[in-house]
């Protein structure tokens, strides 16, 4: 099994939808990894992380996504997760390499607190 | 590592080597300077002052003589004449006839003409005058305070006083001890005395003239006015007269004076004194330490003495005030030469500190930074001279440095690139079947340089068995890998060729023997193993031979006659050995690499070590692995002297088929994990379990398959396999790998409450086996590595 990795366009609040569907371990994170590189190359500020249709998730995918927050975290972004599996998101509960603040159910929630975000960044940027 | 790291020493910046004052070289300089010329001018003006203090005390001591010999003589005169005017008025009256009155009006005459007499006695015995009456009349002047007095008349019994009885006898005038006179205006007088003798020398009377102690007194006044010099008058009996101290004069005489005040200093004055003769001495007196010199001096004949003395003091008044102010005039040059020094030492020390400072900026890499007063022509330009070449020499040697640091760089990466070409020379591990056996190949080198001459090998034989050769060529570095490249090359033509070892190592060393002018030579091991009969031919080329450790743990030198090595002679011929591997038995070949380890101690690790290392090895991979590990801990840390190569061959009862359902080579299968993984959800599907249980035992055979193809190689990892049961309403999944004894779980959990900045990527798939699973057992078992997991289920009802 593979893995589908779709790229939304640039939402207004500056962040990137990107839904990954299919299988995430150790023979499919490479893809992502190349895919997710792209992405990252733009200024993106944030990522949400649509994994309604992600199957599948060991921790080698796990330490995909685990590298890109911390790629994000050095340029003060954001990588959120939505709409995870039951599978999935135990997953996520062991090795809490995403904090729950972080995991929503729903793209709606995801964008929601991403736009806050951004509001603070902006308004953080009008008082320098 | 708790320590901070340790500070790169700093270059001192050019503020940090200012010198402090007082350690300064100007400020030095100008000390000894002053100190030195002050020494000298302290030193010349004592030579001086005690020089002039001599001739000083000198002067003052003759002046003092010389005015001592003055006024005796002024008192003298003084006393001369009232001499002769008694001796005139003695005369008179012997010469001429005279009556009473005209005695006494002669008498008048006399003393009037004398300024220092103011009276005088005329006496005259019964019968020498006309009226034979005897006569004894003062005649006084009045104008100068003293009337006359007829004593006779008053009844004064001159005959009874001493004086009188005394001149009567004497034969030459004499002075009288001064007393106190009131009739004469109550002064202290002097008087002298002379006796009045006829033409027959018959005592016939007396004259006397009184002077007052003022009159002889007054010719001292002048001497009182020098400072520090003071005078005194003695009569010729010794009663002072004259005394510069209150109350002494007429109280006492110089004897009592000098009993009652203590003035023993003036004892041989007195003695001098009573002599009537003259003294000059240099005394103290005792009671307040002032010394003076004093010049006792006889006036005439008279038996009056003159004291003159002068204080040291008084007399080197003078002298010290001229020497305190030379002294400050001394001191102002000594200061003034002081600062012209430290402004002289300005021109040395203000060139050192700038020079000091160009070399601060040279010690932190600035080589550019210009160096001042290099064109001087003094010992300062010399010093910045002397700077320059050193920086030009440091510069020079610093680029040959990062010249040399380069070429090393680029001969280091050439050298890894051939370690790595090198490597890839020598053969994967491999497993051989038999029949119903499984014989495994295992070797392990490490070059003690980048490259080196250790080899090992296996090429499968035409017949169906398995060529293994164990080679060492002689020296180590370059040289010997690229003889190890064409040894190993040969040697597998060789084998490709040959059937039987000796033929193979016969074959190899006439090739290798070819335009060896280098004279490298290889020993070598190279045998033959019949994968259906486990039967094992063996030759020797000079090397060690092999170990056969039997099932039983007994451990057998194969004893096998060794060829010459390969590389000296075309033509050689070998000895063959021939046994069998039997099931649980163990061949072990190495180059002494293995037993000459040395330890710190030079001592060589050696074969007792290696048999004891051997003994418990239960597999070929374990017997390379253990005897590797005791020659590290053997060694601890000492340079690896040679190449290491350990190479075993083992024979094991092949697992069942089924049971291991599935097995990969590791890591060369990695791509088939996929497939493992279908297979394990196939497998379980088709028991009816549930969904998230297939999930999991999926994610636990990936994260553990992962895991032993990423890290288990380093410990010997070649093959893993997977079991699935299910027990008790669990699924148990089996994983097992050959590597070296390794339990993953044991590994620490990652630390997850840390800062997601801070936590490094890993250790997750252990931590989610963990996690998953409900138990989990690893065991050790026939050489393998068994990890059991068993995950909650839900099953199909039975």
């Amino acid at each position: 099994m593979a893995i589908n990795v779709r790229i939304h366009p640039l939402h207004p609040n500056g962040s990137q939808r990107v839904e990954i569907g299919g299988r995430l371990d150790t023979h499919t994170y490479g893809e992502l990894d190349d895919r997710l590189t792209l992405v990252l190359a733009a200024k993106v500020q944030s990522l949400l992380l649509d994994l309604a249709q992600l199957e599948y998730i060991s921790s080698a995918g796990v330490r995909s996504i685990f590298r890109v927050r911390k790629l994000l975290s050095e340029r003060g972004g954001k990588a959120v997760v939505a709409n995870a599996q039951p599978q999935v998101q135990k997953v996520f509960d062991i090795v809490k390499a995403v904090p729950l603040s972080e995991i929503f159910r729903s793209v709606e929630e995801a964008d929601a607190y991403l736009d806050r975000i951004q509001k603070k960044i902006v308004a953080g940027d009008g008082e320098d | 590592m708790d320590q901070p790291p340790m500070q790169a020493p700093s270059a001192p910046s050019p503020a940090a080597v200012r010198v402090p004052w007082h350690a300064s070289l100007r400020t030095r300089l100008m000390l000894w300077v002053g100190l030195l010329l002050a020494l000298l001018l302290l030193a010349g003006f004592a030579a001086a002052f005690l020089a002039a203090r001599e001739r000083v005390v000198a002067d003052a001591e003759a002046r003092t003589r010389y005015e001592a010999q003055q006024a005796a003589d002024r008192l003298d005169a003084t006393m001369r004449s009232v001499r002769v005017s008694g001796e005139a008025m003695i005369e008179l009256s012997n010469r001429v006839s005279l009556t009473r009155g005209e005695l006494l009006a002669a008498m008048e005459a006399m003393l009037d003409a004398n300024p220092s007499t103011v009276g005088g006695l005329v006496a005259v015995e019964p019968g020498v005058l006309a009226d034979r009456a005897p006569m004894a009349y003062y005649v006084g002047i009045a104008a100068r305070g003293v009337p006359d007095r007829d004593l006779l008349a008053d009844g004064y019994d001159l005959a009874g006083r001493d004086w009188y009885q005394r001149t009567l006898k004497a034969t030459s005038p004499w002075w009288s001890e001064p007393y106190f006179n009131e009739t004469a205006g109550g002064r202290y007088m002097t008087t002298l005395n002379l006796p009045l003798r006829d033409r027959e020398a018959r005592r016939i009377g007396m004259v006397s003239l009184d002077v007052p102690v003022q009159a002889l007194s007054s010719s001292l006044e002048s001497l009182r006015t020098v400072t520090g010099q003071r005078t005194a008058l003695f009569a010729p009996a010794g009663t002072v007269a004259v005394h510069p101290e209150r109350g002494v004069a007429f109280a006492h005489s110089l004897a009592g004076y000098i009993a009652r005040f203590g003035r023993g200093d003036l004892e041989p004055m007195e003695s001098a004194r009573a002599q009537r003769r003259g003294l000059q001495f240099t005394h103290a007196d005792a009671r307040n330490g002032t010394v003076r010199y004093s010049v006792l001096q006889p006036v005439g004949d008279s038996g009056w003495s003159l004291q003159l003395s002068l204080a040291r003091d008084a007399m080197l008044a003078g002298l010290d005030s001229a020497m305190r102010m030379l002294g400050l005039i001394g001191a102002l040059v000594a200061l003034l030469l002081a600062l012209a020094v430290l402004r002289l030492a300005r021109r040395i020390t203000v060139p050192l500190t700038e020079l000091t400072a160009s070399a601060g900026h040279f010690a932190s890499g600035e080589f550019d930074w210009p160096v001042p007063h290099d064109a001087r022509g003094d010992e300062v330009g010399v010093m910045a001279r002397a700077l320059e070449r050193a920086r030009d020499s440091i510069r020079l040697q610093l680029d040959e440095i990062g010249r040399y640091a380069a070429e090393r760089q680029k001969l280091q990466s050439e050298l890894d690139i051939a370690r790595s070409i090198q490597r890839s020379m020598l053969p994967q591990d491999r497993d051989f079947d038999g029949a119903g056996l499984q014989y495994r190949l295992r070797a392990r080198l490490e070059p003690a340089k980048a490259v080196g001459g250790d080899f090992h090998g296996h090429f499968p034989h035409r017949g169906g068995g398995a060529w293994f050769v164990l080679g060492d060529v002689s020296d180590k570095g370059v040289p010997a890998a690229l003889f190890m490249a064409r040894a190993v090359t040969v040697l597998e033509v060789a084998a490709a060729a040959g059937d039987a070892p000796d033929q193979v190592l016969a074959d190899a060393a006439r090739h290798l023997c070819e335009g060896n002018d280098a004279c490298m030579f290889a020993t070598v091991l190279c045998g033959l193993l019949d994968t259906a009969t486990g039967e094992l031919a063996i030759a020797s080329a000079g090397h060690d031979a092999p170990l056969l450790r039997h099932a039983d743990g007994r451990i057998e030198t194969i004893a096998l006659e060794s060829g010459p090595a390969l590389g000296f002679h075309a033509q050689c011929s070998f000895q063959v050995w021939r046994g069998r591997l039997q099931p649980g038995a163990l061949l072990f070949a190495y180059t002494d690499g293995v037993t000459e380890a040395f330890d710190r101690d030079d001592a060589a690790f050696g074969e007792d070590r290696l048999h004891a290392a051997l003994r418990g090895s239960r597999s070929a991979a374990e017997a390379c692995d253990g005897v590797l590990r005791a020659v590290h801990a053997f060694a601890s840390g000492a340079a690896q002297s040679d190449d290491i190569t350990v190479f075993a061959i083992d024979c094991a009862t092949r697992p069942a088929a089924g049971e291991w359902p599935i097995r990969l080579r590791v890591p060369d299968e990695r791509a088939r994990l996929p497939e493992l993984l279908d297979a394990v959800a196939a497998a379980l599907r088709d028991a009816a379990v549930d969904g998230g249980c297939i999930h999991d035992a999926q994610l636990v055979v990936e994260e553990l398959a992962c895991n032993l193809m990423d890290h288990g190689v380093r410990g010997g990892v070649d093959a893993l396999a997977v079991g699935l049961a299910i027990e008790a309403g669990r699924v148990v999944v089996e994983i097992r790998d050959n590597g070296a004894a390794y339990d993953p779980l044991a590994h620490p959990p990652p630390d997850l409450e840390a800062d997601l900045d801070q936590r490094p990527i890993g250790g997750l798939g252990i931590h989610l086996v963990r996690e998953l699973s409900q138990r989990t057992v690893y065991r050790r078992e026939d050489g393998w590595n068994v990890l059991r997991i068993e995950l909650d289920a839900i099953l199909p009802a039975t």
